[in-house]
């Protein structure tokens, strides 16, 4: 009986070991995953905050300037102007690429014969590679590339709209591209949505006597709102960052007209070896990014609270 | 098995010690020193000969090694940065004097100044041996942080058709920018085309503008071009795109692009190197037949551009001497010769210019490309010499011509700006 009786001690509360076992053994699991984003994330970052309070050139040793380069980012009209770039980037391209995926990601999502190719179609860009996409573009954007030619062909009379060489028109052209490539990407997030709605909402909406457009605006759209959320985010972070496309098609110019903050980083890091500055202009994207991001989320759960 | 498992731990074992005690094993007499050579977009086009080239320095220096490594021309400046940063960088560089002049003003490349002799040095073009020295701010006299190697001298390339479409005589082709300003005009109203391309992404529309007399800086290193001459060569550019004589796509596009127009006979000039020729022959046979070659459009005052590449010496290098002396045996006279003749460039060396290759008679276009760049050799000088500060200069220059191509400003203000940012 005394030796049921400790057993079931023991049972109760396990020896010590085990006990740091229960509570230390989900760390040990994560630990190589913490190790690996340790060295390729964290390190990184933490040396970035560090260098955005020196001058460094790559070639010398950093040296401590505190505050500096932060102060002339205030004063770095170039920075005003990239920042400006970046946020209207990100209005031209984020509002396209959360709506029309979703009104895509509703005509693909039907059975008919044939969806398939359409939605390989729709995603075919995402596959291509951003340099190629880029030089495909720059083509068509050509004072004589296709696009002038079939804008002249339907309007009757030669047309040659400056797409990338204009300042007033090269961010919106660019933006096109991003556009174009995007959404495919998340026309399979919302897809994926779409198909997790359970059907018998829109039976039961059916029996009600709702008609489709009914079912779509009270049903699909409300339980799409958390998808909404994800591509609001991911393209917002996305926009931000916004590099290739620029680089391929118009390396920040017409006079700074498409200079965005990742180009100028680039910029005045690898060109200029400017690297306390360019880590300094990394850190403000890093807050804006961040700024945005929780922006949306808080827009969304207030949205959420309302209804 | 417990023997077995242990005959592989063992043998395991000696393999990692094998492996890491690699250098201490070898055997008295083999190499001692190793030599990173680093070149910029050579393979695998010269695959054979650089191979045979560093085994031949082998052969002559039997304690060396040579190992060859081949970087694409976009990721050079990235890669040899952070590799000097690292001190991982190569003993031998392949670079060009704007870049190298980069790694010069930060001390990272070593002086040859110092490291060659008076008579090695002769074996070069003096204005090309000029073109890899920077005056340092402060400094009586220049750093020289690379030797010349292998040069192109661009000439102009264009289409006989075009021309004579456009009611030009085609054996006359313009010889200065002001006549082939005068022509653009004739040739986009005759033909639809136009007459030529110069991007704003590399350094030839300022040194077009030096040609055209533009001062670039004066004795004092502030702007130079703030006076009539500077905004002649403003106006020129200005004009010429206000105009619709030149295309737009100047503004955000390559060279590349440049050469794909040429090919598809949208441009009658091509102001580029020699060695585009046999491209255009590859990809554009229609065009080629009907390409013919003039010398380098001039300026002013008739001088000629030249671009060139250059062998430099990372400071960190632990066996400097020997890398000086690989280098002096990549960039000699005989190895240039056959060189020049693979890659169909111009050489650095005065003896190997002199060759009948470079001053014989031209059977073929190609032939008559090669001769007529050769002959501008001993003219030819870098017309945008390693300043400190170039790049910035360049960027400066660049954005207020293009404020005034596109309209936001005169040239007078332009000119005025940009000497006002240069001077601080």
């Amino acid at each position: 009986m005394a030796k049921k009786t400790s057993s079931e001690l023991s049972r109760s509360s396990p020896p010590r070991w085990e006990r740091l076992w229960i509570h230390s053994g989900p760390y040990l699991f994560l630990l190589p995953a913490l190790i690996l984003m340790g060295i390729a994330a964290f390190w990184p970052m933490l040396q970035a905050v560090y260098l955005s309070l020196t001058r460094y050139d790559l070639l010398s040793a950093p040296t401590w300037i505190g505050l500096e380069n932060y102060l002339r980012l205030t004063r770095d009209p170039l920075f005003w102007r990239a920042l400006g770039n970046t946020l209207m980037y990100v209005g031209l391209v984020v509002p396209p690429l959360v709506w029309l995926p979703l009104g895509l990601a509703i005509l693909v999502n039907r059975r008919l014969p044939g969806i398939g190719i359409f939605r390989l179609l729709y995603y075919l860009p995402v596959v291509f590679s951003v340099v190629v996409a880029g030089l495909a573009w720059r083509w068509l954007y050509a004072e004589n590339g296709l696009l002038n030619h079939i804008l002249s062909v339907l309007s009757g009379h030669p047309l040659r709209i400056p797409w990338l060489t204009d300042p007033r028109w090269a961010l919106f052209s660019v933006s096109l591209v991003t556009i174009w490539k995007g959404l495919g990407y998340y026309m399979v997030i919302y897809l994926a949505g779409l198909q997790g709605i359970p059907a018998h909402l829109y039976e039961a909406a059916a029996l009600d006597g709702a008609n489709r457009w009914q079912q779509h605006r009270w049903i699909t759209l409300p339980l799409m709102r958390p998808y909404q959320l994800l591509v609001l985010i991911l393209s917002t972070i996305a926009a931000m960052k916004v590099f290739e496309e620029v680089y391929l098609l118009t390396r920040g110019g017409p006079v700074y007209s498409t200079l965005t903050l990742v180009y100028y980083l680039y910029e005045r890091g690898i060109s200029n070896l400017e690297m306390g500055y360019a880590s300094a202009l990394g850190l403000v994207l890093f807050g804006v990014v961040l700024a945005l991001s929780l922006g949306a989320v808080r827009l969304y759960s207030r949205e959420e609270e309302k209804e | 098995m417990l023997t077995s498992r242990r005959r592989f731990l063992l043998s395991t074992g000696a393999l990692l010690l094998g492996a890491c005690g690699g250098r201490q094993l070898a055997p008295p007499g083999t190499a001692k020193i190793r030599l990173r050579f680093w070149t910029m977009q050579l393979k695998p086009t010269f695959d054979d000969y650089l191979n045979r080239v560093i085994a031949d320095f082998q052969g002559q220096y039997p304690d060396t090694t040579v190992e060859w490594v081949d970087v694409p021309w976009g990721e050079m400046e990235t890669k040899i940065l952070t590799a000097v940063a690292a001190n991982t960088g190569p003993d031998v560089v392949n670079l060009n004097p704007p870049f190298a002049s980069k790694l010069a003003e930060r001390d990272a490349l070593l002086d040859l100044e110092t490291q060659v002799s008076e008579a090695e040095r002769a074996a070069y073009f003096p204005n090309l041996w000029r073109a890899n020295q920077l005056l340092k701010a402060g400094a009586s006299s220049p750093v020289t942080f690379g030797l010349p190697w292998y040069v192109a001298s661009d000439i102009t390339l264009y289409n006989r058709a075009l021309l004579e479409d456009s009611g030009w005589d085609a054996d006359t082709p313009p010889r200065t920018y002001a006549e082939l300003a005068q022509l653009a005009p004739q040739i986009r109203e005759r033909t639809g085309k136009y007459a030529f391309m110069l991007t704003l992404d590399g350094s030839q529309v300022l040194e077009a503008m030096v040609q055209m007399g533009l001062p670039l800086l004066d004795g004092e290193g502030k702007a130079g071009f703030a006076n009539p001459a500077g905004e002649a060569a403003f106006a020129y550019w200005v004009d010429l795109f206000q105009s619709g004589g030149i295309p737009r796509e100047v503004l955000t596009e390559s060279h590349r692009r440049t050469l794909e127009l040429y090919q598809s006979g949208e441009l009658a000039f091509l102001l580029t190197g020699p060695q585009f020729l046999r491209q255009i022959q590859e990809n554009a046979p229609d065009i080629a037949q009907v390409t013919d070659v003039a010398p380098q459009l001039a300026g002013l005052d008739g001088r000629i551009s030249a671009a060139v590449m250059n062998v430099a010496i990372p400071k960190a290098t632990p066996h400097p001497e020997r890398a000086v002396q690989f280098a002096l045996f990549l960039t000699n006279a005989q190895n240039q010769l056959e060189f020049s003749q693979l890659a169909n460039t111009l050489p650095s060396t005065v003896a190997t210019a002199a060759d009948p290759y470079f001053t014989g008679t031209a059977e073929t276009v190609v032939d008559k490309a090669r001769l007529v760049s050769a002959a501008q050799l001993p003219q030819a000088q870098v017309l945008i010499p390693p300043v400190e500060g170039l790049g910035d200069l360049q960027k400066i220059i660049y954005e207020e011509l293009q404020r005034a191509m596109l309209g936001e400003k005169s040239v007078q203000a332009a000119v005025r700006d940009a000497a006002q940012r240069w001077n601080g």
